[in-house]
């Protein structure tokens, strides 16, 4: 009944990655990567640089096909995309470059005429609020303005789904935290479902609602952002006891001296593993960021 | 630092791509020299095409010498390492000295002199390295060169390079053009390099970044009146071919008649301009209507010659680079359409693709044999030269839209065979001008060339049939792909 629910649920998702598996250049990117994303929700995806996070992403929006595995949105396979379900997508990649040749003018009015729910003031306002020329061709806007061109074009087409990879990479501090709002707005108001990968663990803890960590082209774990501090923890252990480490762990980390630092996470039942409990043993509760180095590190 | 690793400075200096390219036209102008002299040899005077290849070959070689020498005494100097600048000085001049008395010995042992050949490729290599460092835009001047020396027969009389006497003359404006290369390097070298090219910067400060790099550096530094005016009314839904040729940008950009007219009058203006200054100043110096007409005609005969000669190759150069570039760039154009709603149904959305991106090239490789006819009609050229440039044309749109149609198939040919393939076009192209010329419109004609246009019409019918059966296995990448505008990654 569970697993039913479970595909259920899996086939309604906006955006859905079962088993993905890819490789080039003779390196594994992503090794088997199963990740589902509730309507509504806004999760950040964090990981080092080359972990596999805009690969991850594209994958599952059928950019390109990977070696196993499959993706789907709104419950379509996301490399046989329908019209309808392209209409509620809106994507914005790392440094976006696209239509270098077009003035931010031409280059919003010609994408919007492909989307039914197009939002020609918003588009027009969020330039004027943003200080961007529309008469100015992209290619001579800086990085920073191209970023926010390329998120006006994104958010004026009223997506259901909203996947930015690195969005606020380009962004001064003041344009990143406009972005954060207008993402959350998006995704309270309208329920909005966002996808974005990031390194600012600060930007994360302020918009999403879940986080998952991926490294080396695995997700090492997903969970809800507030959930992080209770449920995770980095367990020291002295070296006379790190045989007694518990042998699952998300990271371990052997120091000089013998000891021994994890990053151990509760059970099903809210315990942490029996290691915690030895003499001399340490449980230091983790920041999304303390946590995010630990683990990638 | 040894002999051998002064010999391979220049090799090491050189980006890829160009490192490659280099190589085939220094191979092909070597061999079609050495060839072209060993047919020749029993002909009085038969060394002469040897040398006119020579000398295409070595401006090449320099331009895109001199342009790494100088990347590189740039960076090295940017990043304060000691004692490159003086090892390039060595390099450069040891293979100044090296392609000049190699061609010249060879040359003199088919039966020219010594002196004017030898100061004429030393014009050549020190006329590209002036090429390298002064300002890009001038490279267009490059264009006019034929038609020039196509002209300036009419009204003076050139120097004839069996003429020992000419040696002095030429020595001494290759010598002004090595001053004034040597000058512009040094204030390239002190000049503050980290900034970013300006639209004047010479070729050497806008080449060696990746090509998608620079096509929107080129765009950026573009002056306001140059840049494109793109006709973006009903380019959407309603006429996806038109979006896709929009999206894919460079040459498939639809552009207003307003765009075209600025383009054309642009074009008009920078060649018409200093010939219609030149026609000018001799009329007012010396009356002379009939050699003003005669410059002005062999301007025209020249300039069109190099046209038809260029231009097809150079479109498919182009398309198939454009293409290229936007189906490399992953986080750019291709995921924008790959997620465009409306462009229609898979089989549509592949043949608005095709259309868009076939449909260009091959209108203009149309538009230039047009061109062609009505030069035929103009100067009353025999029927039988056209064909061999139609079969130039046709061969030429084969070869671009079999590298498009497999781009777009995800089966992309690796750049050094698609570069290959696009050469050997050029190579053919030219053959398919010059050979008829010789055979049928001299006064003399030549047997030899006669008897080649055999084999220059097989090589042409083995090529086309190659890039049929190429375009077949790119339509099958494309009918088995997901969807058309997937990144092959």
């Amino acid at each position: 009944m569970e697993a039913v629910l479970h595909e259920t649920e899996t086939r309604m998702a906006p955006l859905a990655a079962s088993g993905l598996i890819h490789a080039y250049e003779g390196r594994n990117v992503l090794t088997g990567v199963d990740l589902v994303l509730e309507p509504g929700s806004v999760l950040g995806l964090i990981g080092r640089n080359g972990a596999g996070k805009s690969t991850l992403i594209r994958a599952m929006l059928g950019l390109f096909k990977p070696l196993a595995g499959t993706a789907t949105v709104f419950g379509e396979p996301a490399l046989t995309l329908s019209d309808d379900a392209k209409a509620r997508i809106a994507y914005v990649p790392q440094q976006p470059d696209a239509l270098a040749w077009l003035s931010a003018k031409q280059m919003l009015d010609f994408i919007g005429r492909f989307y039914p729910r197009w939002d020609k003031n918003f588009a027009a306002s969020a330039l004027e609020r943003w200080q961007i020329q529309p008469n100015k061709l992209l290619a001579k806007l800086s990085p920073g303005e191209r970023q926010r061109v390329d998120l006006i074009r994104a958010l004026a087409s009223q997506p259901d789904l909203l996947v930015l990879d690195e969005p606020a990479a380009a962004l001064d501090p003041v344009a990143r935290r406009e972005l954060l709002r207008e993402v959350a707005l998006r995704a309270g108001e309208s329920g909005t479902t966002v996808l974005f990968s990031t390194h600012i663990v600060s930007d994360l803890e302020r918009v999403a609602s879940d986080v998952a960590f991926l490294h080396q082209g695995a997700l090492l774990m997903r969970c809800g952002v507030d959930e992080t501090k209770e449920r995770y923890a980095r367990l020291w252990l002295p070296g006379h006891i790190s045989a007694a480490a518990p042998a699952h762990s998300l990271s371990r980390r052997h120091h000089d001296d013998g000891s021994l630092s994890l990053v151990v996470e509760r059970d099903a039942q809210g315990r942490w593993p029996e290691a915690t409990t030895l003499p001399g043993a340490r449980v230091d509760a983790l920041g999304l960021e303390d946590l995010f180095v630990e683990i990638a590190e | 630092m040894s002999a051998l690793q002064i010999l391979r400075i220049p090799w090491y200096a050189m980006h890829r791509s160009l490192r490659w390219l280099m190589l085939f036209v220094f191979l092909t102008s070597g061999a079609g020299g050495i060839a072209s002299g060993s047919l020749l040899s029993d002909k009085p005077g038969g060394w002469k095409p040897s040398l006119l290849i020579f000398c295409i070959g070595q401006m090449f070689l320099w331009v895109s010498s001199m342009t790494a020498a100088l990347r590189l005494a740039i960076a090295t100097r940017q990043w304060r390492v000691p004692g490159i600048q003086s090892q390039l000085l060595c390099s450069l001049l040891l293979y100044v000295a090296l392609s000049v008395s190699v061609p010249s010995a060879w040359l003199a042992m088919h039966g020219a002199p010594i002196g004017p050949p030898a100061m004429l490729l030393f014009l050549c290599a020190c006329a590209g390295l002036v090429f390298a460092t002064l300002p890009g835009y001038l490279m267009a001047l490059v264009g006019f060169l034929p038609g020039l020396f196509a002209a300036l027969p009419a009204y003076h009389v050139l120097p004839d390079v069996s003429d020992p006497s000419t040696a002095l003359p030429v020595g001494l404006v290759a010598l002004a053009l090595l001053l004034i290369s040597g000058w512009r390097a040094q204030r390239l070298l002190l000049s503050d390099v980290s900034r970013a090219p300006k639209w004047s910067s010479p070729l050497a400060l806008h080449v060696g970044s990746p090509w998608s790099k620079r096509e929107v550096q080129q765009l950026r530094l573009r002056p306001n009146w140059l840049s494109v005016t793109p006709d973006i009314a009903h380019a959407g839904p309603s006429q996806p071919d038109k979006a896709i040729r929009l999206v894919l940008g460079g040459l498939y950009v639809p552009q207003t008649w307003k765009g075209y007219g600025k383009k054309a009058a642009t074009l008009i203006i920078t060649i018409g301009l200093p010939l219609f200054l030149f026609a000018l100043v001799q009329m007012l110096v010396d009356r002379n209507t009939v050699a003003v007409a005669a410059f002005l005609g062999g301007a025209l005969s020249g300039g069109t010659g190099t046209l038809l000669m260029m231009a097809g190759p150079l479109i498919g150069f182009v398309s198939v680079f454009v293409v290229r570039m936007r189906w490399q760039r992953t986080s750019a154009e291709l995921p924008l359409l790959a997620l465009l709603p409306r462009l229609g149904d898979a089989r549509g959305t592949r043949s608005a693709l095709l259309h868009a991106g076939l449909g260009v090239p091959l209108l203009m490789h149309a538009l230039v044999a047009l061109l062609a006819g009505v030069a035929v009609l103009f100067w009353q050229t025999h029927v039988r030269e056209y064909s061999f440039f139609l079969l130039a044309q046709f061969g030429m749109a084969t070869i671009t839209g079999a590298l498009v149609v497999n781009i777009f198939g995800g089966r992309a040919l690796a750049l050094w065979s698609s570069t290959l393939l696009l050469g050997l076009g050029w190579v053919l192209t030219m053959f398919s001008l010059t050979l008829p010329m010789l055979a049928w419109r001299l006064d003399h004609p030549v047997a030899w060339a006669g008897e080649l246009l055999l084999p220059l019409a097989l090589a042409w019918l083995l090529l086309v049939l190659a890039m049929l059966w190429l375009a077949r296995r790119g339509w099958h990448g494309l009918r088995q792909l997901p969807h058309v505008f997937m990144a092959s990654q």
